[in-house]
């Protein structure tokens, strides 16, 4: 029974893949339309899947509310906000002044301060990867990042000097040669990782839809 | 059909042979992988997170299940599955997080099959696969309660992940447990360089599952891979010369 | 049911009567106090019921307990047990629990039963001792030992010769106990003189015969010994005092109690009382005071194992027929396994007895010439051996006799039954009886050499091995008591015996309460072991304080880099310095972008893509607020889309803070298509069908009935993605970009494709930039550029305002790195220095 079930899912996994793959290489009007479709069966299935996965978000904190868990007054006004918005959201839309309102003076800061604080973190990791991961690798990467950081800031004094355009192609130079080589180099190496990853689930190897 | 879209069959197609062939030979010619510090220690942080009682945490990134953004996601699927069926005897096994709602769901089924292999089906929550948040930064905003509150060990990043992803891994340190992070996005691999102990350079997110031993087609898929790689780059060199030498292609 | 069948010969009885008046074999069994005989036995029947076995007990308590007759004292508890058996304070017999402060009861020379095999069984074991026994009992109480032990003393010298005669024996008569085991067993077989003599006349035929059997083939008759106990008294173990081994035999206690006994009472009762002098006599004649090590520390510190304990001096299990045990069985006879027993402590003791145990049999010797006379005279069979001890050392005939008590008493040694034999030391007591016993056993302890005063003359150990021998620190298994602690056998066919050996101890018994009185001699790293063992325990059973989790250190470091970059943010826009010259040259990427921003028709709307997140508005605001408002500054109509749920909203408040000072209008200006689901996947279908992709827009005109965008009058003959004049994508990640170079490009034909990024995408997106078919046709990239932008299109936006912000923050950042990794440097050059 377990490996009937799992075939079945297999199959239609398998099915799927290969129909939306033939369909990217080859242009037959059936494949284009059938991946077309497919697409669009994953477009909703994946906004179903989300109002899925807020159910599950908004269950997770329901349950450590009321099991009183670490955190649970957290959760407490996470479940506030969602309902809140939810409901302003689905009576009113999303371009509701008020849920315009939440985005503007809630979300946005917040999320604009998780970057800043990003700024901050890697300010403190790069002033910190010396002395904790003690290679040449790591002296590297932030003899580059300073080439970059000083070749893109302004000066405070002699913008226009010399050296201030030589860092500043320096800079160009680094980022758009051996940055963008580099990066290009492991972008590849990314997009072979991400076929084999893509294969091994068309081979049924690799099953996270279960069993 | 296209020139390109006969290249991209062939290619896949190759690979799929080559894959299929490395698993065959397997016994003969064995995958030996370089070492890799973060995934042994991985292995050790994982038993005495077991061992003490702790979490281990699995986060699958924001990225998307329909984009191309879910490979990485998919290789944390794998590992999790290995994880999941390590940790199930454990008092408070392995909870994944996801910045997706699909992503979510195949978390959930991934666990749910990994304890029916593991034979701890009982054990299995649904609450274990948890969509943290539906956007990036809320994703990340989240992640210091989940650390603290669930008493999390091991905090692994294996997914899709932005500029945010470093904060993710910074968030980790802060709480000093062990942090292993990896992802696609070559300027996210930059920053979690710099922000995690333990970072997955280029494709080594894509290696997991052959390094914590998930399958032997993990494995071959390895080796065929670096074969591509190869057949890639002398394509590339081929064309720099027949483009330095003025033939265009 | 008038008549009583003996046990023994089957005959009948009168239903009252306690002896057969055939075969003088007790009918009804001996027993402790009132207890049934089957409940005397408490290890074998009621091992669990302390109580039973303590009220048993507790009528000897009521006994007086003369200070001086220690050792006699049981035989008045005895006596008492057998007249008055109401339950006593526990208390009071308690506090004779030890064998050193049992004292001698006032009737006890008259409890003094003087085992004779003839008689003692009928007249003696059940009746109080009279006249004899007071005679004997100035004596006893002066002497601390009872007469009946005092006959006893003199009898086995007979046996064994005495303590000096011992010399003179013929080897094979006084090793019967030697330690090596092929001597053991060679002498094992020997029976004692005493037990030989008695029985042959009126033990039974069966007894007897077996005697005669045993004696004649095996030489001394001192008793056999089975063949298992053959075997396990072939270790080299020394003998103990006679007074231990003789009790041993005859004590009415279970023999559980008896092992459990010896441990405690032992030592002091061989101390005070001295060894008998047959033990002397047992030494064999050229090893006097030769002490092999092993016989020496076993014979002083420790108790003998239990197959030499009791076997050594059966006389004093005669003595104990006041007690209402089973006398009958008694005076058939000793089985010859018994005899045996007896046999081995002889033939231990006959090698090598330490000098200390030779004094005290000199001393025991002594004394027991002294009382020989005035209490073993009633025992005919037994009163020539026992009284003649010392004298008699050298007849031959008893050099070989077996020293096997007589099972049978006369009338006059029938002394009140020494329940009080009982081992008070080795009975598993309760917490608090054990601790009185303890205190005892240490009185006891501390006054043990002054009690010895043998004939033997001290012998000299050589102070290397006065140095190795143990002191108190093995305790044998069962040690041998004395004779009056010894048990009565109640049941069975040797009912009435004292001093019968019991298999039980040897085989069953829990050995472990024996040690328990013993000290340890530790070493140190023994005593640290136990002295960490000590604390281990002692720290589990403490209770634990809650450990407050790990204080973690204070992120001062992180604290003082996030002021400083917020100090170097805020500083430039509160006080206006340091201020930064503006960029003095265009970048190149941005001429190319201008001037394709010129060149897009008016009549087609500008689709711009807000494909990032929020977090990214203080950057891409900044750089996407330069190309918005030169689209704007010519009147280009705006469509927005964000492929993320939260672009729509910042579009919109983009559009509408750039468009402000352009006057622009919803739905006439501008229009925003909303949310595009399905991230990548959708941007395909977006690039293939606008329309069919996006149904639904975000804060359209509220004049516009209908929710459809593409409603929209701005959005008139737009139906493809080439149908738009321009397409910008506003995204801070390379895979954004990506995906609509890929994905969407294919589709735009002449449309050119715009890419404002952050600066950390610049690398990766350039190359569709720069390619040789470039699929994205304009980059705008960082902040710098945007001020160039902005520079171009004459009006100061959001990158001029934080520009000087801008500049001070990377100058603390790069500060900070610069200090990090010469900090970091130096810590590695300083360690690797360092070694």
């Amino acid at each position: 029974m377990k490996i009937g079930t799992y075939m079945i899912w297999a199959a239609v996994a398998i099915g799927t893949g290969l129909l939306v793959l033939l369909g990217y290489f080859i242009e037959l009007q059936v494949l284009l339309g059938l991946r077309l479709l497919l697409l669009q069966w994953a477009v909703l299935l994946a906004a179903a899947a989300l109002l899925v996965g807020l159910f599950n978000l908004l269950s997770v904190h329901w349950s450590k509310v009321s099991l009183q868990e670490v955190g649970w007054p957290y959760s407490a006004i996470l479940i506030l906000f969602f309902l809140v918005t939810l409901v302003l959201g689905l009576i009113f839309g999303p371009d509701y002044e008020v849920v315009r309102l939440l985005f503007n003076y809630v979300q946005l800061p917040v999320e604009a301060s998780l970057t800043a604080l990003l700024a901050v973190a890697l300010t403190l990791a790069g002033f910190r990867l010396v002395s904790r991961r003690r290679d040449l690798v790591s002296v590297i990467f932030l003899g580059s990042a300073l080439l970059v950081l000083i070749g893109t800031g302004p000066w405070p004094v002699a913008s226009d000097s010399f050296i201030a355009q030589g860092f500043g192609d320096l800079r160009a130079w680094i980022s758009q040669v051996w940055a963008a080589g580099g990066a290009r180099g492991v972008l590849l190496g990314v997009a072979l990782g991400a076929v084999t990853t893509g294969l091994r689930i068309l081979l049924a190897a690799d099953r996270p839809y279960g069993d | 059909m296209t020139v390109e879209g006969l290249v991209g069959i062939t290619l896949l197609v190759v690979f799929v042979i080559l894959i299929l062939l490395f698993a065959g030979l397997r016994d003969r010619w064995p995958v030996v992988l370089r070492p890799i510090e973060s995934f042994r220690l991985l292995g050790q942080r994982i038993e005495r997170a077991v061992e003490a009682g702790q979490r281990v945490h699995l986060s699958l990134g924001t990225g998307s299940v329909i984009g191309s953004d879910s490979a990485p996601a998919l290789a944390g699927l794998a590992v999790l599955g290995k994880v999941a069926r390590e940790t199930s005897m454990s008092d408070r096994p392995v909870v994944v997080t996801a910045g997706d709602g699909a992503m979510t769901l195949l978390a959930q089924d991934t666990l749910r099959a990994a304890y029916n292999e593991a034979g701890a089906k009982d054990r299995y929550r649904a609450t274990s696969g948890r969509l943290l948040a539906p956007t990036p930064f809320s994703y990340i905003a989240g992640l210091p309660v989940l650390l603290a509150s669930e008493d999390v060990s091991v905090h692994m990043l294996i997914g899709s992940f932005g500029a945010e992803g470093a904060l993710g891994a910074d968030f980790g340190e802060r709480n000093r447990i062990f942090v292993l992070a990896g992802t696609d996005d070559v300027q996210s691999q930059a920053l979690l360089f710099a922000t995690a102990d333990h970072p997955l350079i280029g494709e080594e997110v894509f290696a997991s599952g052959a390094y914590l031993n998930v399958g032997h087609l993990h494995r071959s898929s390895i080796r065929a891979q670096d074969v591509v790689r190869l057949l890639v780059v002398v394509a590339i060199l081929i064309g720099t010369l027949l483009r330095t030498l003025g033939v265009g292609l | 049911m008038a008549d009583v069948r003996c046990p023994m010969c089957g005959k009948p009885n009168e239903e009252h009567a306690e002896v057969c008046e055939f075969c003088g074999a007790r009918i009804k069994p001996l027993t402790v106090g009132d207890s049934p005989p089957e409940s005397e036995f408490p290890g074998a029947q009621q091992p669990e019921n302390g109580d039973t076995w303590l009220s048993r007990m507790r009528p000897e308590g009521d006994e007086p307990e003369p200070e001086d007759a220690q050792e006699g004292e049981w035989l008045g508890r005895l006596d008492d047990l057998s007249d008055d058996d109401d339950e006593g304070q526990a208390a009071d017999w308690l506090s004779r629990i030890g064998p050193d402060e049992e004292p001698a009861l006032p009737d006890e020379p008259e409890a003094e039963p003087t085992w004779d095999l003839e008689t003692g069984a009928e007249s003696g074991l059940d009746q109080p001792s009279d006249g004899e026994g007071e005679e004997a009992e100035p004596e006893a109480e002066e002497e601390e030992v009872p007469d009946w032990l005092g006959r006893l003393r003199e009898s086995e010298p007979q046996v064994t010769s005495g303590e000096s005669p011992a010399e003179d024996e013929p080897p094979a008569a006084d090793a019967p106990g030697a330690f090596d085991p092929a001597g053991f067993d060679a002498e094992g077989d020997e029976e004692p003189p005493a037990f030989e003599d008695e029985p042959e006349s009126e033990q039974p035929e069966w007894l007897s015969g077996m005697r005669e059997i045993e004696s004649e083939e095996e030489g001394p008759p001192e008793g056999e010994i089975p063949e298992w106990l053959a075997a396990d008294v072939g270790e080299p173990v020394a003998v103990p005092e006679a007074e231990d081994l003789a009790p041993a035999q005859t004590g009415e206690l279970p023999d559980w109690l008896e092992e459990l006994r010896a441990a405690g009472a032992e030592e002091a009762d061989l101390e005070e009382e001295g060894p008998p002098d047959w033990m002397a006599e047992d030494r064999p004649p050229e090893e006097p005071e030769p002490i092999s090590f092993e016989s020496e520390s076993f014979t002083e510190e420790d108790a003998p194992e239990p197959w030499d304990e009791g076997p050594t001096e059966p006389e004093p299990a005669a003595p104990e027929p006041a007690e209402p045990e089973p006398a009958e069985e008694s005076a058939e006879g000793v089985p010859d396994w018994l005899s045996g027993y007896g046999e081995t402590a002889d033939v231990e003791e006959g090698e090598e007895v330490p000098d200390w145990l030779a004094r005290i049999r000199a001393r025991e010797a002594g004394e027991a010439a002294e009382l020989e006379e005035a209490e073993l005279e009633p025992s005919e069979a037994e009163a020539p051996e026992l009284e003649d001890e010392p004298e008699l050392e050298p007849i031959p005939e008893e050099e070989g006799l077996p020293r096997v008590p007589a099972l049978i008493l006369d009338d006059e040694g029938a002394g009140p039954p020494e329940q009080d034999d009982v081992d008070f030391d080795a009975i598993e007591l309760p917490e608090w009886l054990s601790e009185a016993r303890a205190a005892q056993a240490e009185a006891e302890a501390e006054t043990p050499g002054e009690e010895r005063s043998g004939d033997l003359a001290p012998a000299t150990l050589p102070s290397w091995l006065e140095a190795m021998r143990p002191v108190e620190t093995f305790q044998p298994v069962i040690d041998l008591e004395p004779e009056e602690d010894q048990v009565v056998e109640s049941v069975g066919p040797l009912a009435g015996l004292r001093g019968v050996l019991s298999a039980e101890p040897v085989v069953a018994k829990p050995r472990a309460a024996s040690i328990a009185g013993t000290r340890l001699e530790v070493t140190e790293r023994q005593f640290a072991q136990a002295d960490m063992l000590r604390r281990m325990v002692a720290d589990e059973e403490r209770e634990e304080t809650a450990v407050p989790p790990e204080r973690r250190p204070l992120p001062l470091l992180r604290w003082a880099v996030s002021l400083l970059l917020l100090v170097a943010v805020l500083l430039p826009i509160g006080l206006g310095v340091p201020s930064f010259s503006l960029p003095s040259r265009v970048p190149r990427d941005l001429g190319p972008l201008i001037s394709l921003v010129n060149s897009i028709p008016t009549d087609r709307p500008v689709l711009m893509v807000f494909d990032y997140e929020p977090g990214f508005t203080g950057e891409l605001d900044a750089v996407a607020g330069a190309l918005l408002e030169h689209v704007m500054a010519r009147e280009l109509r705006v469509v927005t889309l964000s492929t993320r749920p939260t672009g729509p909203p910042l579009a919109d408040r983009l559009v509408r803070r750039i468009g402000a000072p352009h006057q622009v209008e919803n739905g006439r200006n501008y229009v925003h298509l909303g949310y595009l689901s399905g991230g990548p996947t959708a941007v395909q279908l977006f690039a293939a069908s606008p329309r069919d992709a996006v149904l639904d827009g975000f804060d359209l005109p509220s004049v516009q009935e209908d929710r459809d965008p593409w409603a929209t009058p701005l959005l008139n003959g737009v139906g493809r993605l080439s149908d738009f004049g321009m397409v910008a994508v506003i995204t801070a990640g390379p895979d954004n970009a990506r995906v609509w170079a890929e994905q969407a490009h294919p589709f735009m034909n002449e449309t050119p494709l715009v890419m404002v990024l952050s600066a950390g995408a610049e690398p990766l997106v350039r190359p569709y930039f720069e390619g040789l078919n470039p699929q994205v046709n304009g980059i705008l990239t960082g902040l710098p550029a945007a001020v160039a932008y902005e520079q171009v299109n004459g009006r100061a936006g959001d990158a001029l305002a934080r520009w000087n912000g801008f500049g001070t923050g990377m100058l603390v950042a790069e500060l900070l790195l610069i200090i990090g990794v010469a900090y970091g440097i130096s810590r590695w050059v300083l360690r690797a220095r360092a070694g």
